[in-house]
């Protein structure tokens, strides 16, 4: 194929390999509606992939890529059916296949791995019982021989004690570890098809890396031909050497990955590329001209009774250890770490949901556990959050005009009709204008009610804002706009902001500050360019080498491997000191004794002993 | 209201529902008709009419003191319905407050209350209201009393539960996070969502109380003769089933039929409402 | 494990007290004197004397309590007002009876429910499933009395194939006694498998749309080799623990049954002492029939690890 032939706009089919593994051809896939009648939801796909390669299907929620992935091994649900086209796997049409030989093929010449680690594995039956399952079935393998094959997989995906593994249970792994089993169940039996459903889409940054770098060297290895499932377009441009990009059932554009990342030929394909988050320019922070933190966080420790898990004496967590932060007023704080770091902790215990175990939080100089009750409301008005999950922040049985219009309960000298015209001037000011104040919740979409979630926390006026992950769960399209609504309307109403995240992409495009946050404790603090192009703490550069990015050069889009300057090595701790838990891989214990956070300069602070 | 109207259409859809409605429509018009008119009356004997089989004159035919089965069915639809709504009532009220409380504030006084409901849950459920009525003694206030104690701990264990769930939902502590306080935030937020499940819970509840009312009218410790009940007119009706098979038959159905509307409606609500309670089949 | 189920038993202690409370304080409820009570009009000064001085009525409640307490713990429950005969002796022969009556129905119940509710789940929204639900709901709605009566009419008398009045121990006669058991398990065991059914189903619909069993169907695996291997585990929790509830609630609430069937059993007893007014028997029955309830659920509790290797292992 040459290059300009790569990339082919539309539908049109892709020519098929003469060693493909796996062909499809017009594949139409439809939802049976209450009508009996059926919604196209896969519009004639075409794609094909040959021994060892990798192809990535790519797409916001809604564009039927796991249709399509499902639909290969009739996985699809009850309510969805195939309704034209072919399938065609080394050359047989699977359309011709009888139940029991599609069963002959699952898991056995085709494998699949699946989204959500923690569901995936079945709790009830230990690891080995699972792994070995596919093996007996289809291989008849005697047992030991089928655990003989199981523990050389483990520890090829680098399980660290194998034998351990095959006698444990599935809920005494993480994520990680649980798809690094998944997959090594899956690739036991040397299938000549992977189906990987957003394999790492629940899992860290960090964790997302290694596990995607050992399916990417051992299907490489194996011969293995990859389908990947992802809506992580950077992601997907690392590991995957072609792509098919779908948009609500239609292929928009199909080729090779670097020919349509860089010149992408759909207004679609430009236009999810574009809604990458990038770095802008910084803003001029009204922050650098205050004298004082709008919030000075000095030594906070966070303690939770771990729920006593049955038996056990009650176990105390430090979610948060020893953290000094400051925000400053009319800026944005980033707040980054992996999941269970104790980022969130730290943004509930400002809006008062957690409290401290110890340390103090100061507001305007004030510390506010000493707050009266009046004092407490008024400090109540001045600091909201915005939450992650968009379905579950809003109340269903209000309207959207009154959820708005309830935070002005409190303030004194409103009447019901001022509150009503505030509520709606705000709806108005998130791009909600019309009759959305009479709407329930459940009649928006998640990126919509996001939109009425920052409109309730703004109406009040605040000085700061906790966006604990407010659009993680969001498309990228979406999580663009909302970002720009963010950036403007702190502009015109001049919040602060503490922006909760694990996305080091969105951070880049909008933090004026960073801080790095791993296991309760605060490892670098910075200015944004600073922290992204000098990163001092090893961790804080693993988690950027593990984030893929996409830039524009030249009026080209390329994809770049962050800090390629550093070749991955972290520069050197200032004289007479080491970083505080220099390793900071997943899983490690931490370093004994507390950090001191040394200043590197411009504001610049990281983590040492 | 227009709430209301909008729930039962949507309600109606389902063929469950509409069964379950028809069934439960039938068995209040016969409460209501019990307490205003009955064909004869239901507790006066007629020894020279003793243990006809139906007829025209008497359409579910005679007992064994000559009374019209057909009327004291009736009755009985009355007396059933009128003890199973206020014994539903009782318990679904104190049993969603002491739930929605315990559940939502928690601290010490939830505790202890929940090992008192916890240990009045030790007892299974027609024990415990036989129990109480041995205390009490067989009357109707008897029964109410016996029941809403049965049933209160059941109501405080889901409630609370469902509570507990919404006290973490996301739009619960954004409330907090405005500065409306605690009770409020319960009163206007909490609570309100959790109306579906209690309306689900007290129809089931509605269907345990007609069960077990008529069961402790079968056993003889529920309303006293000559009032009529139809577990009563059930265990009267033993002594004759060779003889008059009729009188076995009657209130039998009627308890069934009765149970099988609540049921029925019951189900359609949960699936409609509160898909999350099927496991609480 | 072992922690596991140390504090589970543990647990029960607080519950069973209370239990005991309860049952103690009853009688100290009933507005009046409790002997005089007991009597009724009947009783001579001395014979009210002597169960005063029987009953420790003389003493504070508190110690009142204890020595109740203390003597139930030592298994004396006290003598029967009407029959003079020990309490203990009474309970054990008619629970006994029970047990025979109860436990058949609910393995019967649980034998017939749970394929079948596994078989409407796999079977969803279609005739199948319709069927079983349907038939389910409508056994759920008779009463076990009724359907008893109705058995009582059919086979007992119309066909004349069971005994209709009466009880023989199938400890004595096995096969004479065993005939006078049918009628009554199969109408207990039919409305009980109304209840287990449902829930069966409910629980295997919940554990079919986890991935897992995607996942386990993605391997190759057949439909019955998903069911038995990956399912059933699964959705036996919830399922057994309603097999437990059932099982415990039966022992008392099978007193209709035992009403219809005349069948000397400890809910008939209780009721029976509930007329008379034999409140040592009423506590007994009361406190026996609680007490089995708390340590049925116990085991399934303790049995729980079986299902759940996350409650084994912690």
């Amino acid at each position: 194929m040459t290059p300009t032939s790569a990339t082919s706009a539309g539908a049109s089919a892709e020519p098929a390999h003469a060693d493909a593994v796996l062909t499809i051809e017009h594949l139409c896939i439809g939802l049976r509606t209450d009508s009996g009648k059926f919604r196209r939801i896969v519009e004639d796909a075409n794609f094909s992939i040959a021994a060892g390669e990798m192809l990535a299907l790519v797409g916001e929620s809604g564009s039927g890529k796991t249709m399509i992935a499902r639909s290969i091994l009739r996985l699809l649900p009850q309510i969805a059916a195939i309704e034209s086209g072919r399938i065609l796997f080394a050359g047989k049409d699977l359309d011709d296949a009888r139940p029991a030989q599609m069963r002959a093929l699952r898991g056995n010449a085709i494998g699949m791995v699946f989204q959500e680690p923690m569901v995936s594995l079945n709790p009830a039956l230990s690891v080995g019982v699972q792994m070995t399952e596919a093996l007996r079935l289809h291989r008849g393998l005697p047992l030991e021989e089928a655990r003989r094959r199981c523990l050389e997989l483990l520890e090829r995906v680098r399980i660290a004690d194998p034998l351990a593994c095959l006698k444990a249970y599935p809920h005494q792994f993480s994520g990680g570890m649980r798809q690094r089993i998944m997959l090594a169940s899956t690739l036991a039996m040397q299938p000549k098809l992977l189906i990987a459903d957003e394999p790492t889409t629940a899992l860290d940054a960090i964790v997302q890396k290694e596990v995607m770098d050992i399916m990417a060297s051992l299907t490489r290895e194996m011969g293995t031909a990859v389908l990947l499932v992802s809506h992580d377009l950077g992601m997907v441009a690392r590991y995957a050497r072609r792509i098919v990009v779908l948009c609500s059932g239609e292929t928009m554009e199909s080729g090779d990955t670097q020919q349509v990342i860089a010149q992408p030929q759909h207004a679609y394909t430009r236009n999810l590329l574009a809604s990458l988050p990038t770095r802008m320019p910084r803003r001029q922070a009204a922050a650098a001209t205050a004298s004082t933190p709008l919030i000075e966080i000095r030594d906070l420790c966070i303690d939770f009774n771990r729920p006593a898990a049955s038996g056990r004496k009650r176990a105390v967590l430090r979610a948060v250890a020893h953290a000094d932060l400051d925000l400053l007023a009319g800026e944005t704080l980033a707040v980054v770490g992996e999941s269970g770091s104790g980022k969130t902790t730290i943004g509930r215990a400002l809006v008062r949901l957690n409290c401290e175990t110890s340390g103090s939080i100061r507001f305007e100089g004030r510390e506010i556990a000493s707050f009266d009750k009046a004092e407490m409301l008024a400090y109540r008005l001045k600091s909201q959050m915005v939450f992650q999950d968009p379905f579950s922040s809003l109340d269903p049985r209000m309207r959207l005009g009154a959820i708005v219009a309830e935070g002005l309960r409190l303030l004194p000298a409103l009447s019901a009709q001022e509150r009503r015209a505030r509520a709606a001037q705000m709806l108005a000011e998130v791009g909600l204008s019309g009759d959305y104040a009479e709407r329930f919740p459940h009649e928006l979409s998640g990126g919509q009610r996001q939109r009425v979630c920052i409109a309730r926390a703004i109406v009040t006026g605040p000085r700061f804002l906790v966006a604990d992950e407010a659009v993680s769960a969001l498309d990228v399209t979406i999580q663009k706009q909302l970002l720009a609504l963010l950036q403007s309307l702190q502009e015109k109403f001049g919040f602060a902001c503490l922006f909760i995240t694990h996305d080091l992409g969105v951070v880049e495009q909008i933090a004026d500050r960073v801080a790095v946050i791993y296991r309760g404790r605060v490892l670098e603090t910075g200015p944004r360019d600073t922290i992204f192009d000098d990163p001092r703490h090893p961790y804080t550069l693993r988690l950027l080498q593990a984030t893929p990015r996409i830039r524009r050069v030249d009026g080209e889009n390329r994809i770049s491997y962050r800090l390629a300057r550093h070749e991955g090595h972290a520069q050197p701790p200032p004289a007479g000191h080491s970083y505080f838990n220099h390793g900071s891989i997943p899983g490690q214990a931490l370093s004994p004794g507390e950090p001191l956070m040394l200043d590197v300069g411009q504001q610049h602070y990281v983590a040492c002993t | 209201m227009s709430a209301v109207l909008n729930a039962a259409k949507i309600l109606l859809r389902r063929r469950n529902a509409r069964i379950g409605g028809v069934l439960i429509a039938a068995m209040l018009i016969a409460a209501l008709l019990g307490n205003i008119y009955t064909p004869y009356d239901p507790i006066i004997n007629d020894l020279l009419a003793r243990l006809k089989p139906p007829s025209a004159a008497h359409w579910l035919g005679t007992d064994e003191w000559g009374r019209d089965v057909f009327s004291r069915l009736l009755n009985g639809a009355s007396v059933s319905v009128l003890i199973s709504f206020a014994t539903a009532l009782i318990a679904v009220v104190v049993g969603a407050l002491i739930g929605a409380l315990t559940g939502y504030f928690g601290g010490w006084l939830a505790r202890i209350a929940m090992l008192l409901v916890d240990a009045l849950l030790a007892f299974p459920s027609l024990i415990m209201a036989l129990g109480v009525i041995a205390v009490f003694g067989a009357s109707s206030e008897g029964v109410i009393c016996a029941l809403s104690l049965t049933y209160i701990p059941a109501v405080a264990r889901v409630v609370r539960a469902n509570v507990l769930s919404l006290r973490e939902k996301e739009f619960v502590e954004a409330s907090r996070v405005m500065g409306n306080s605690e009770l409020y935030t319960m009163l206007h937020h909490a609570l309100p969502n959790a109306i579906a499940s209690i309306i689900v819970i007290a129809t089931a509840l509605f269907g345990w109380t007609l069960l077990a009312e008529s069961a402790l009218s079968f056993l003889g410790l529920g309303v006293p003769p000559p009032a009529s009940s139809w577990g009563g007119m059930l265990a009267d009706s033993r002594n004759y089933v060779g003889r008059a098979p009729w009188l076995a038959v009657a209130p039998g159905l009627a308890i069934s039929l009765s149970l099988l509307g609540v049921n029925l409606f019951g189900d359609a609500l949960r699936d409609e409402f509160d898909p999350h309670m099927k496991n609480l089949a | 494990m072992l922690k596991y189920a140390t504090k589970r038993i543990l647990l029960a202690i607080p519950t069973l007290l209370l239990v005991a409370l309860a049952v103690f304080a009853m009688l100290h409820l009933i507005p009046g004197d409790p002997a005089q009570l007991m009597l009724g009009d009947i009783g001579t000064p001395q014979a009210l004397a002597h169960l005063h001085a029987q009953l420790g009525l003389d003493q504070p409640l508190s110690k009142q309590f204890l020595l109740w307490l203390t003597r139930v713990l030592h298994g004396d429950f006290g003598t029967s007002i009407v029959q003079q005969r020990p309490v203990l002796d009474m309970l054990l022969g008619s629970f006994a009876v029970t047990a025979s009556l109860v436990v058949p129905a609910v393995l019967l119940a649980a034998l017939l429910a749970i394929p079948a509710g596994m078989l409407a789940a796999w079977k969803q929204n279609t005739w199948v499933d319709t069927g079983v639900m349907t038939l389910a709901i409508v056994f759920l709605s008779i009463p076990s009395f009724w359907l008893g009566l109705l058995f009582l009419m059919f086979f007992g008398l119309k066909l004349d194939l069971f005994p209709v009045v009466g009880y023989v121990s199938p400890l004595e006669d096995f096969r004479e006694g065993i005939t006078y058991l049918v009628m009554p398990v199969v109408s207990l065991a039919l409305i009980e498998t109304g209840v287990i059914v449902r829930m069966a189903r409910a629980s295997t619909i919940e554990v079919l749309r986890l991935e897992y069993i995607t996942h386990a169907r993605a391997k190759g695996l057949s439909e019955p080799a998903i069911a038995f291997r990956h399912a059933l585990k699964n959705t036996m929790a919830p399922t057994w623990t309603l097999i437990g509830l059932s099982l415990g609630s039966l022992l008392g609430g099978a007193v209709v049954t035992e009403t219809v069937f005349t069948l000397p059993g400890i809910g008939r007893l209780l009721v029976d002492s509930i007329f008379a007014r034999d409140y040592p028997v009423v506590q007994g029955c009361l406190l026996l029939v609680t007490a089995t309830y708390v340590g049925v659920n116990l085991l399934i509790d303790l049995s729980y690890p079986l299902f759940d290797p996350r409650v084994r292992l912690a």
